[in-house]
């Protein structure tokens, strides 16, 4: 036990750290020990994302160590999930907390706040459908048709692609899809102010915000 | 008028707060109903034709360059197809292969944004030898002497077509940061950071002998009296870095960037998108005034804390942090209101610039730029001489 334990401290403090060497070997004496790799995710590289975004809120860290944490856990899921029998990056169906879709609007190829969010939304045991960037108004919501996520994770950075964010929920709504899924809009010109216009049920600028906003959603659903 | 601006740089209070352009006449109907020039046509003339007749002080826009007719076809693919994907033009070509630029088509602003989509290096050990063979400097090389300095044959022409009226400062988008960050990508360039630092430190090094060759060329081709210089640093969050490591490594190295200028008494004005007040006090060491576009959602500094901090002893041209233009002016009363804040909150600066059209206002109409306009001649004249502003 106190193997495991000092096995779980390693992987969190490699992310906090932001040091990939010793991630990997922790993760490498996880497999050793014959921890469960999902443990070793959750208790270990995912507390470790956790501390980072906190330490993200209280400005201790910037978004350089955002997504060096994220690199971090990246390289220590790739030894971890092969040996976790997962049909979908991240998490294991029995633990999945919530499915999202997520993606960058067309026209938008900006993809560096959507992919933090990824890594925190991961982290946080959220299923991850990641659509990546330019992604049209109809394969957001063939995707919401087909995987019936809690959550739709749009993202813009360019103001001009903005108005790409109302066609989805505007099709989701003609279509009938809109009532079963919450939606989020993310990104640097995004507010709550303009989520309301539009007809999303929230907006944010910031990543780790993002991430509450969407755990928040889940436990009040 | 160029004196007015000049005296602002100078921190003397001139009769009325000076104006800055931010867009070209290309870019705002405005521009092209007051110019009476069509800017497609004769952008030179429409330029200059616009910044006499509004008594713009201050110019920020410099690049006038015709475009071309490779580009003018792409812009057409763009228009219709959203987002195009092509293969690396511009030069250094052979070092590039491999790497993709797309080309997004953007209505509100009626021009072409360009990103790199696509880099011929996906780990650090294949970025490292790329970067083993590539020196930034020679994208300046390998335009030529007159291409090198794109900006300053420009400058020369829009200068002189303006010779009374507007200063038009130097300008080249060079980035010692964000040219490294655009060149090889945020996740590869983090982990270069914290796994490889002394590697980056090296690679650094070459992009600011780069940045150090532009304002070389600024200092020994131009008159220029004033630089803009450029570096995206901050996100709408904050800065990209902490504040420590931007001072260690970037902001420290400004100080020999802009030292050809300083050497020729030259004025640097500061500029990144996003909210840079965690290293505010660090660029003040150097520059001699900062510029943010607080009428941009993504930007956000707090104009009055920057004023208070630095009101007397710097210039600063930006507005008031609800200033109502570019993105949301919809009424007349929103933009009276916004320019009162400025002058209430700024007026009393002696280094104060007014904004004179957002980041992407074509879809502002002319009348409210008109209104804008006039509003702000109207508010700006000082008191002594025979305007509103200052004391009794």
């Amino acid at each position: 036990m106190k193997n495991e334990d000092d096995i779980l401290n390693r992987l969190r403090d490699a992310v906090v750290n932001l040091d990939v060497e010793s991630a990997k070997k922790a993760c490498q004496h996880t497999l050793a020990a014959r921890m469960p790799p999902y443990k070793a995710m959750m208790e270990g590289l995912s507390k470790g994302m956790q501390i980072v975004g906190d330490k993200y809120r209280s400005k201790e860290f910037f978004l350089g160590e955002l997504i060096m944490a994220g690199e971090v856990m990246k390289e220590g899921m790739e030894i971890l999930e092969p040996h976790m029998g997962l049909p979908n990056k991240g998490v294991n169906s029995e633990h999945v907390r919530a499915r999202v879709v997520i993606g960058s609007v067309q026209g938008d190829l900006h993809d560096i706040g959507k992919n933090i969010v990824i890594t925190l939304l991961r982290a946080a045991g959220f299923q991850v459908y990641d659509l990546g960037v330019d992604v049209s108004v109809r394969e957001f919501v063939e995707t919401v048709r087909s995987v019936r996520p809690d959550i739709l994770a749009m993202s813009a950075l360019l103001s001009v692609t903005m108005p790409q964010m109302k066609k989805v929920i505007d099709d989701l709504e003609r279509e009938g899809l809109r009532d079963g899924v919450k939606i989020i809009l993310g990104g640097a010109p995004i507010s709550q102010e303009y989520a309301d216009e539009i007809g999303a049920d929230a907006g944010t600028k910031n990543a780790v915000e993002g991430v509450d906003i969407c755990k928040r959603f889940i436990s009040s659903s | 008028m160029y004196d007015r601006a000049l005296s602002a740089f100078y921190l003397e209070e001139t009769d009325r707060i000076p104006f800055f352009n931010v867009t070209s006449p290309v870019f705002t109907r405005f521009g092209r109903r007051i110019s009476g020039v069509d800017p497609f046509k004769n952008c030179l003339k429409a330029t200059s034709e616009y910044l006499k007749r509004t008594d713009i002080d201050f110019t920020f826009q410099c690049g006038i360059s015709e475009i071309d007719e490779k580009t003018k076809k792409i812009h057409e693919r763009a228009k219709t197809e959203g987002t195009v994907y092509a293969d690396y033009d511009g030069p250094l070509k052979d070092k590039w292969r491999g790497l993709k630029v797309a080309y997004t088509w953007l209505d509100s602003v009626n021009e072409i944004s360009r990103w790199i989509a696509e880099r011929p290096f996906k780990t650090l050990d294949e970025l490292e030898s790329f970067l083993e063979d590539y020196d930034p400097c020679a994208r300046l090389d390998e335009v030529g002497p007159d291409g090198v300095y794109e900006y300053a044959p420009n400058w020369h022409e829009l200068q002189e077509s303006v010779r009374e009226s507007t200063l038009v400062p130097g300008f080249y988008y060079f980035k010692l940061w964000q040219s490294f960050l655009v060149d090889i990508g945020w996740t590869l360039l983090v982990r270069l950071i914290y796994q490889r630092p002394k590697t980056f430190a090296k690679f650094l090094e070459r992009y600011l002998e780069y940045s150090l060759k532009i304002t070389e060329a600024f200092a020994t081709m131009t008159d220029i009296e004033v630089f803009v210089s450029h570096d995206d640093i901050a996100t709408a969050n904050g800065v990209m870095m902490s504040p420590k490591w931007l001072r260690d490594n970037i902001i420290s190295k400004y100080q020999r960037v802009w030292a050809p200028l300083k050497r020729k008494g030259v004025k640097v004005v500061f500029v990144s998108d996003g909210d840079y007040t965690d290293v505010l006090d660090e660029i003040s060491k150097y520059a001699d005034g900062f510029w943010f576009d607080n009428s941009n959602p993504c930007q956000k500094m707090d104009f009055k804390n920057v004023v208070r901090k630095y009101g007397d002893s710097k210039v600063i041209m930006s507005a008031s942090d609800t200033i109502d233009w570019a993105h949301s002016a919809k009424s007349k009363g929103g933009i009276d209101r916004a320019i009162r804040q400025c002058v209430s909150e700024a007026g009393h600066c002696p280094g104060y610039f007014l904004p004179f059209g957002g980041g992407g206002d074509d879809d502002v109409t002319v009348s409210l730029s008109e209104f804008y306009w006039k509003t702000a001649l109207k508010y700006c004249r000082r008191k002594k001489h025979g305007g509103d502003l200052g004391e009794e």
